[in-house]
């Protein structure tokens, strides 16, 4: 008797751990900032025009649950000089393309990521390019990060935001390249500079 | 038994989020694929076959000796003939992201080069090459079994839907006997260059040990137009500890024309290479006679397209005493390069300017990241 129901409960197992291998692989991550490169083969760097700049590096003193690093974002965004008047810009961008082979995200509904400031008053928007948006060096942007946390603002704390994919209207099955993009319209005075923390970011 | 239980779900689990394929188990090339009928005939998976000019010669077999691993042997004699082996893989490998195999040499230190043929490449006998197994072995191959895992991003160019076979070419003189098993193709991304080289602090672009395109797999060559010459050759002769190799330059600058040596950091037509958080160039050197010039250069995508590149200076600018007959290590700040797109770098050169005709040794080119505390003194 206690082996089939043993025999029975592996089973029952076996078959939940199916339920579970199927919704685990809706999750994808795709940086979870442990080692230098991203977890599909693709650099990561900053991206920046003056008087605008930014600085990112993997650090180990912030890191999202109990142990490891995260991708640390410095910026300084100005409204005005430079290119066209502006300010220029700045921000971090880390490629889905590995080679000649685009990233496809159709499987997955929303992007996530781990989000805390320095001061908890910082803001940006996530920018995703495809095939013909890398071609033109620029990305299509989401609304203010703060949209897509459940508190509407960055604060000091880990929060967990959640981006539909949905917001993004380009070819979905060849992206190259996924940034957090520190744009004017998100600063009330149209400049801002300080610090952010990301971790866990993941396809979900 | 519940620790049975888990690892039976996180097998299940894991095995969602990467698969592994053999020879066998990959998706077969896409339907209406050209192929010659040669290739029809003669082309099945896992089939081992080889290609040599003689004298130089190759044999390939499954070696039940060996558990069925795949004996590889050579012979080259001279940079005259060549040789190599393949295993047919008639595969369509554009989910797959990793190739891993296992080697062991008969006595180690066997060298060859790793290639990669798609159904177009195969019919003009011109492999997309990777670069030597000593880029993937730093120690090269030893007596032991070693695990080599290599990023099929590095076969660029490629077409990986139409993948005809994988390709071992001995492009150095000598002759060895080696084992490759359990060639397995990954959809998980199991090696990334950036994480290696901040493992390190530095990246080491060229050894100059075994193969003419440098460790990053991209091409290397000098350039020269006459009456000025220069030719490269990987050095038996110029020792920089052990016994490995040095780039000799051989030049003759004259009143015009040009003379130097390239090695690039892009893949042509490909990826540019992002040295922004690196803070130097170095590289040891030393003359046949002592006294030798040349400056040294850098091009960004910008430079690459008009086909020149910025120069930091003469040799002697960053080398107190300049060139002499002992090996040196030289430094070189890349601000010395003045205002480049060091996000989108391309070549590093070596620029023979001044009327000269000499003969100057080179080796352990690498370029030194900045420390972190260096990025934020920036800042």
């Amino acid at each position: 008797m206690k082996k089939i129901l043993l025999i029975a409960s592996v089973f029952i197992l076996l078959f939940s751990s199916v339920v579970y291998a199927k919704d685990a692989a809706q999750v994808f991550l795709l940086d979870d900032f442990e080692k230098a490169g991203n977890l599909v083969g693709g650099k990561s760097n900053t991206y920046e025009k003056e008087p605008s700049k930014s600085l990112a590096m993997r650090v180990s003193e912030e890191f999202y649950g109990n142990a490891g690093r995260s991708l640390m974002i410095k910026f300084d965004k100005k409204s005005e000089g430079g290119l066209y008047g502006t300010g220029g810009w700045c921000g971090y961008y880390t490629m889905l393309r590995s080679g000649a082979k685009y990233f496809d995200i159709t499987p997955y509904k929303t992007l996530t990521f781990q989000v805390k400031g320095v001061k908890g008053d910082e803001n940006f928007k996530i920018g995703l390019a495809d095939r013909h948006w890398e071609e033109l060096g620029d990305s299509v942007k989401s609304e203010d990060v703060v949209k897509y946390i459940p508190t509407g603002k960055i604060t000091t704390e880990w929060q967990k935001a959640v981006v539909p994919l949905d917001v993004f209207f380009l070819d979905k099955k060849e992206v190259s390249s996924l940034a957090f993009c520190f744009e004017s319209e998100s600063f009330a005075t149209g400049s801002a500079k300080g610090t952010v923390y990301i971790d866990d970011l993941r396809l979900e | 038994m519940r620790k049975i239980l888990f690892f039976i779900i996180f097998f299940i689990s894991t095995a969602a989020y990467a698969a592994t394929a053999t020879i066998e188990q990959l998706p077969k090339l896409p339907e209406g694929t050209a192929l010659f009928e040669s290739e029809k005939t003669f082309g099945r998976r896992g089939k081992l076959g080889g290609f040599a000019l003689k004298p130089s010669k190759y044999g390939i077999f499954y070696d039940d000796k060996q558990g069925g691993a795949i004996k590889m042997m050579y012979l080259k004699p001279n940079d005259k003939t060549f040789c190599g082996t393949y295993v047919i893989l008639m595969a369509d490998l554009s989910n797959y992201a990793s190739l891993t195999f296992m080697v062991k040499g008969k006595t180690g230190n066997e060298a060859f080069e790793i290639g990669l043929n798609d159904t177009i490449s195969n019919k003009r006998e011109d492999a997309v090459m990777v670069g030597s197994i000593y880029r993937y072995l730093p120690e090269g191959a030893t007596t032991e079994w070693q695990k080599v895992v290599i990023s099929l991003a590095d076969f660029y160019g490629s077409d990986m839907h139409k993948v005809y076979s994988l390709i071992f070419h001995y492009n150095e003189i000598g002759t060895g006997a080696f084992w490759i098993k359990d060639i397995q193709f990954h959809t998980e991304h199991l090696f990334n260059i950036e994480d290696e080289i901040y493992k390190k602090g530095y990246l080491l672009l060229d050894n100059f040990d075994h193969n003419d395109l440098n460790l990053l797999g991209r091409k290397t060559n000098t350039y020269k137009k006459l009456p000025s010459i220069c030719e490269s050759e990987r050095a038996e002769d110029a020792f920089l500890g052990g016994k490995e190799r040095a780039l000799k330059l051989i030049y003759d600058k004259q009143s015009t024309g040009w003379a130097g040596y390239f090695t690039l950091l892009n893949q042509i037509d490909g990826e540019y290479f992002d040295l922004s958080k690196y803070k130097d160039v170095s590289f040891m050197i030393k003359g046949a006679k002592g006294g030798e010039t040349f400056q040294i250069g850098m091009a960004d995508r910008n430079w690459i397209n008009i086909g020149d590149s910025l120069k930091a200076g003469q040799i002697e600018d960053f080398l107190p005493g300049g060139v002499t007959t002992d090996w040196k290590e030289v430094t070189i700040p890349l601000s010395k390069f003045g205002s480049l797109d060091f996000t989108q770098m391309g070549s590093f050169v070596i620029d023979f300017n001044k009327k000269q005709k000499g003969v100057i040794y080179i080796d352990n080119l690498r370029f030194t990241l900045k420390t972190k505390e260096e990025l934020l003194a920036e800042w």
